[in-house]
């Protein structure tokens, strides 16, 4: 007995803190209790109604019927009150006016993050193991086979904890009350709009799986290359937000965006080198083509977030920069900065632009269907110029009329204005003053040309080519207005003791 | 150990919060941080426990820099802040559980020490209560132990004596005491000077986001001069004593308090001790002769304004 205690105490000493707390709060609480006692009764009602039914003896679809209706329950539960309960505990405990103390211990942000995480997750497996002798029981109802059970709970699995991961995401940005709130309602509003489609989807979408039941493909090649990526994209996904996380909770003096970038760019290589792979394999471009063009949005995020990064590096930062001039060169693109990370979100939609043309020249035979070639990297080329030039556009205005009144973390919010202005603003006004809508008011903005080609407009490559050509002007203006900004920044990026005459010893807020 | 504050400057928005401060304090002090409301107190020390970043300006712990290296200050400070501990579904040993193993103890080592913090802070009996469940008085208490529980060489304390009953800010001075002994810098801010009077070796006056005055309550009363205060009692001929004393070169002002009077001394400890011998040799039956330390609260009044930002 002592033997067993001495263990357990070994044990817990090696759990994560953050854990331990989290989940003695949990059980120690009453909301998490009540949540769950509610669940269960819900799932109680439901398979008792379902089970008073006539159908249940009728129909040889019963047991899908019912297992389709639980897991749309399990997946509310798990998407809604999970990542609720812990984005707004951790939104609280870092709330501006009281931080709570764990945040001053020793504890590395890295750890307070993948526990906080852990323990939703904890509490995640806790509704599952709720839900599963439900779930089971729908097997002896018929019309549905153990894998497809296991199968698709492993996937909402996946599901609930990239939602738990965006909630503790939206809980570490640091915000007053009021944004904290428009954060909370936006999250709340996403959620439900992602939540109701997939609940149906679900209704919908594991009847035509079931109908062939997937114990029958689980030793197809198909079935496992769709499975792994679901499951990679899903740890990317986490690991992404979870260092997105991580950067926020870090202290301002350190290296934030470091591990990010380091992460994206391999992630960056990693799918490239699959969606080859399996572009070539089933011979067509679409992998190809979605990879491209989900990088090319990713980075075009990262441009607004690098513009309102820090642009006077701190000691701590600047004495980790490495002496040799090549080396200084990688650090300049990975270390955190706002012209560093302006450059790196460039030239990483500039290779990803240049790879997509190199696969074009390559494999052209695989494009087929109602776009071509030229307009779909058309497209992507006026949507990284656009990237390029509003957050660079908005450091511009910053740093030359609002200095003094606007702060270098709040550049990416003169860029959205920026993008509403051309996006909205213009086009509203030209509308009410000619009375007529035309698709060209919007080639100021890269919503226009997206839109033109989610809705595959006749009049696409025009509306491209117009694009570009606006797109190209306004990159080249914001670039080369930006050149002395640039050669300040990489000039300043040096260790300390080598430029002495610019040292200061401000630590700027981001 | 020394913790020094250099030329911090904290900025909110436009609002200048703390503006270009430093100050020095060491192992075995205890000293006083007070100011008006809105002066820049809290802000200062939630800088010194690196909860925020300053504009401008640093502080090191021992030559550690809290802005270059927080990780390795925090491990140095120990903070107690002026709002309560609000978890509400988490009892006092659990919690201080949770900070032992945030400070990277374990095993039969954080047992003990959270026994002996809870023992030390008094906490032993309610230590399964929810922390919801406490008075503000308990609160102050398990936030006290938490800021001990990774034995810090330097106490951060803001407020720490805010709503607490006489028996427990007496409880409060004797802990501050002792921990002072066990050779631990303290910063601690309060409203209540008298309090502070008797346990600070020094304090730093801080007024719209500036230090207007700082060192041994001495030094900051009378600025460069040597002077002290004494209070004398004499059982005979109190009305020539109070005439002899008005002339007296070495006394600069005499007051008559009831059967006391006090007297303002220019010179060192020698020269109260000259007047005390030339006192008792004229025949005067002195049964108190005793010094008067400079009072907070006065000094206080005399350096501030009394303005806010």
């Amino acid at each position: 007995m002592n033997f067993a205690i001495t263990l357990l105490e070994k044990f817990s000493d090696t759990l994560n803190p953050i854990v331990v707390k989290e989940l003695r709060q949990a059980v120690q609480g009453r909301f998490f209790s009540a949540i769950l006692m509610v669940f269960l009764g819900v799932l109680l009602l439901t398979m008792g109604l379902f089970l008073t039914s006539q159908t249940v003896t009728q129909s040889f679809d019963a047991g899908r019927n019912m297992f389709s209706v639980l897991l749309g329950i399990l997946l509310g539960a798990c998407l809604l009150f999970v990542p609720a309960y812990t984005g707004i505990r951790l939104a609280s405990e870092r709330s501006d006016a009281n931080v709570d103390l764990l945040f001053i211990t020793t504890l590395r942000p890295r750890s307070i993050i993948w526990g906080k995480f852990l323990a939703a997750l904890v509490l995640t497996v806790l509704l599952y193991s709720a839900c599963l002798p439900f779930m089971t029981f729908t097997y002896l109802l018929r019309g549905v086979d153990l894998p497809s059970i296991f199968v698709l709970m492993a996937f909402t699995f996946i599901l609930a904890a990239v939602g738990i991961q965006c909630a503790i995401v939206l809980g570490c940005i640091p915000a007053n009350r009021v944004f904290r709130l428009i954060l909370g309602v936006a999250w709340l509003v996403f959620l439900v709009v992602t939540v109701i489609p997939a609940f149906i989807a679900l209704m919908i979408f594991p009847g035509a799986l079931f109908s062939s039941g997937i114990g029958s493909q689980i030793g197809s090649w198909e079935f496992w290359r769709g499975a792994l990526s679901v499951l990679f994209s899903g740890l990317a996904l986490i690991s992404l937000l979870g260092l997105l996380a991580i950067a926020l909770i870090s202290p301002l003096s350190a290296n934030r965006a470091l591990p990010l970038r380091i992460f994206v760019t391999g992630v960056w290589l990693l799918t490239g080198v699959g969606v080859a792979i399996w572009s070539i394999a089933i011979n067509k471009v679409n992998p190809v083509a979605q990879w491209g063009s989900l990088h090319v949005h990713l980075y075009s995020i990262g441009l607004f977030i690098a513009v309102s990064e820090r642009e006077r590096l701190g000691q701590r930062l600047r004495q980790s920069i490495p002496r040799r001039r090549w080396l200084r060169l990688l650090a300049f693109l990975f270390y955190s900065g706002a012209a560093g990370g302006v450059v790196w979100s460039s030239l990483m939609i500039l290779l990803t632009l240049s790879s997509i043309v190199v696969w074009g020249i390559l494999f052209p035979h695989m494009w087929s269907g109602g776009t071509t070639f030229n307009d779909s990297l058309g497209v992507m080329i006026v949507m990284g110029l656009y990237a390029f030039s509003y957050p660079l556009g908005a450091s511009l205005i910053r740093r030359r009329f609002l200095a003094n009144r606007v702060a270098g973390g709040y550049t990416w919010v003169i860029a959205i204005v920026l993008l509403g202005f051309t996006t909205m603003i213009i086009p509203l006004i030209l509308f009410f003053v000619s009375g007529t809508w035309e698709r060209e008011w919007l080639i100021g903005s890269p919503v226009g040309v997206t839109f033109a080609f989610a809705l595959n407009a006749t009049d696409l490559r025009v509306l491209v080519f117009n694009s570009l050509k606006i797109a190209i002007v306004c990159a080249v203006l914001v670039g080369v207005l930006s050149v002395p900004w640039f050669v300040r920044q990489i000039r300043n990026f040096q260790p300390p003791n080598q430029n002495p005459a610019t040292e200061t010893k401000t630590n700027e807020p981001s | 150990m020394q913790i020094n504050i250099v030329q911090i400057s904290k900025y909110f928005g436009k609002t200048l919060a703390v503006d270009d401060i430093s100050f020095t304090f060491s192992s075995g002090e205890i000293v006083g941080f007070v100011g008006p409301n809105g002066a820049g107190k809290t802000t200062t020390m939630r800088i010194l426990a690196t909860l925020d970043e300053p504009t401008s300006g640093d502080a090191t712990i021992d030559g550690i820099s809290i802005v270059e290296a927080p990780e390795n200050a925090r491990r140095l400070i120990g903070y107690v802040p002026d709002a309560l501990p609000t978890h509400r579904d988490i009892s006092v040993h659990d919690y201080l559980d949770f900070f032992a193993r945030a400070y990277g103890l374990a095993g039969t080592q954080r047992k003990q020490v959270v026994e002996s913090i809870e023992g030390f802070t008094n906490l032993t009996g309610i230590r399964e209560k929810t922390l919801y469940a406490l008075s503000k008085g308990m609160k102050q208490r398990v936030s006290l132990a938490r800021a001990l529980v990774h034995d810090p060489p330097v106490l951060v304390m803001d407020e720490p004596a805010a709503g607490l009953d006489p028996r427990a800010r007496v409880e409060l001075r004797e802990l501050l005491r002792v921990l002072s002994g066990q050779g631990k810098a303290i910063l601690i801010s309060s409203h209540i000077l008298t309090e502070l009077s008797e346990i600070c070796d020094g304090a730093v006056i801080i007024e719209q986001g500036k230090i207007v005055a700082s060192g041994n309550l001495q030094e900051i009363d009378s600025p460069g001069a040597e002077q002290c205060t004494v209070v004398i009692r004499s059982l005979n001929r109190q009305d020539d004593l109070y005439k002899a004393m008005l002339l007296m070169p070495s006394v600069t002002t005499v007051n008559r308090l009831g059967d006391e009077i006090e007297a303002k001394i220019s010179g060192s400890q020698d020269t109260c001790s000259e007047l005390l011998e030339n006192l008792v040799q004229s025949g005067y039956r002195i049964v108190e002769f005793k010094q008067r330390g400079s009072d907070l609260e006065s000094v206080f009044m005399n350096v501030t304004k009394g303005e806010v930002q």
